[in-house]
């Protein structure tokens, strides 16, 4: 899923590393996550706006419609 | 592109170039010396296959033991962003290191197993059965370290591995059922297990982005 958690990182001026460890997971998840190649629980998508003090749907774009009757 | 993305780009191809060439290297010499101390001219091909699976695992899990001695030249050719992130993962890869080199360890003592050989067959059996204790125990141990993408990783492992290793039994027990092909020895299904169990951990790997060069 297309996200925006590099972009918020780097506001941040966090690495990978300092996000990781803020949400006691690894680098390589924070990598993966970053390029779209694995995407978080919602326990941990919820941590994760809760750390940029944003909602979910800032940081994760679903481009899903919902089909109108 | 920015310059710093251009050096970042540049950086990552030097180190998976040196990865691949090191690999390649190190993969081939331990492969050829390791194999020729085992006499492969007096080997059958199910000895041959669990030996080679065996030295693979022994290879694999004696490179991160030493990127776990030598973080920093751990860094170099492990796929890491830097030396630190091998300490931060030492926990988990200090658990696959044991259960690589205990398994390739047994894999090979087992091929080699006979009753006019130096390892007796009950010797050879007794290893595989102390390396799988050691590998469930250190799985158990290191489940608790896992984060989240880790064991949905480890799962998804385990479906490819039932599917490759289920498929391929399946087809050859029914090929050979009816002749079309050679009836599987104890050996070759040791090695289909084991090497299918190592594929499936490099597909999962793959999928979720972990061979990229970092």
């Amino acid at each position: 899923m297309e996200n925006r958690l590099k972009e918020f990182r780097e506001s941040a001026g966090w690495s990978q590393g300092e996000l990781a460890r803020r949400l006691g997971v690894s680098r390589q998840t924070i990598n993966a996550v970053e390029t779209d190649k694995y995407d978080p629980s919602l326990p941990l998508a919820l941590r994760m706006a809760k750390l940029f003090a944003c909602q979910v749907p800032d940081l994760f774009i679903d481009h899903w419609e919902a089909e109108v009757d | 592109m920015t310059r710093r993305t251009v050096d970042e780009n540049s950086r990552k191809l030097r180190k998976l170039f040196v990865q691949l060439v090191s690999g390649a290297l190190v993969g081939g010499v331990v492969g050829y010396f390791g194999m020729s101390q085992l006499d492969p001219k007096a080997m059958q091909v199910d000895q041959i296959l669990t030996s080679g699976v065996g030295i693979i695992y022994l290879l694999t899990g004696a490179i991160v033991g030493l990127g776990l001695l030598s973080p920093k030249l751990g860094s170099k050719f492990l796929n890491v962003e830097d030396a630190e992130e091998i300490s931060e993962q030492r926990r988990v890869l200090t658990g696959s290191t044991i259960s690589m080199v205990a398994l390739g360890l047994a894999l090979i003592a087992l091929a080699n197993a006979g009753p006019d050989r130096a390892i007796s067959p009950t010797m050879g059996f007794l290893a595989i059965v102390v390396a799988l204790f050691v590998s469930v125990v250190v799985s158990f141990r290191d489940w608790r370290f896992y984060d989240e993408m880790m064991r949905g990783l480890s799962r998804d492992a385990g479906n490819i591995a039932f599917c490759i290793v289920g498929s391929v039994i399946l087809l050859w027990g029914a090929a050979a059922s009816i002749g079309m092909a050679v009836t599987p020895t104890p050996l070759m299904l040791v090695s289909l297990v084991s090497g299918g169990l190592l594929l499936a951990a490099f597909v999962a790997a793959g999928r979720a982005g972990l061979m990229m060069p970092r």
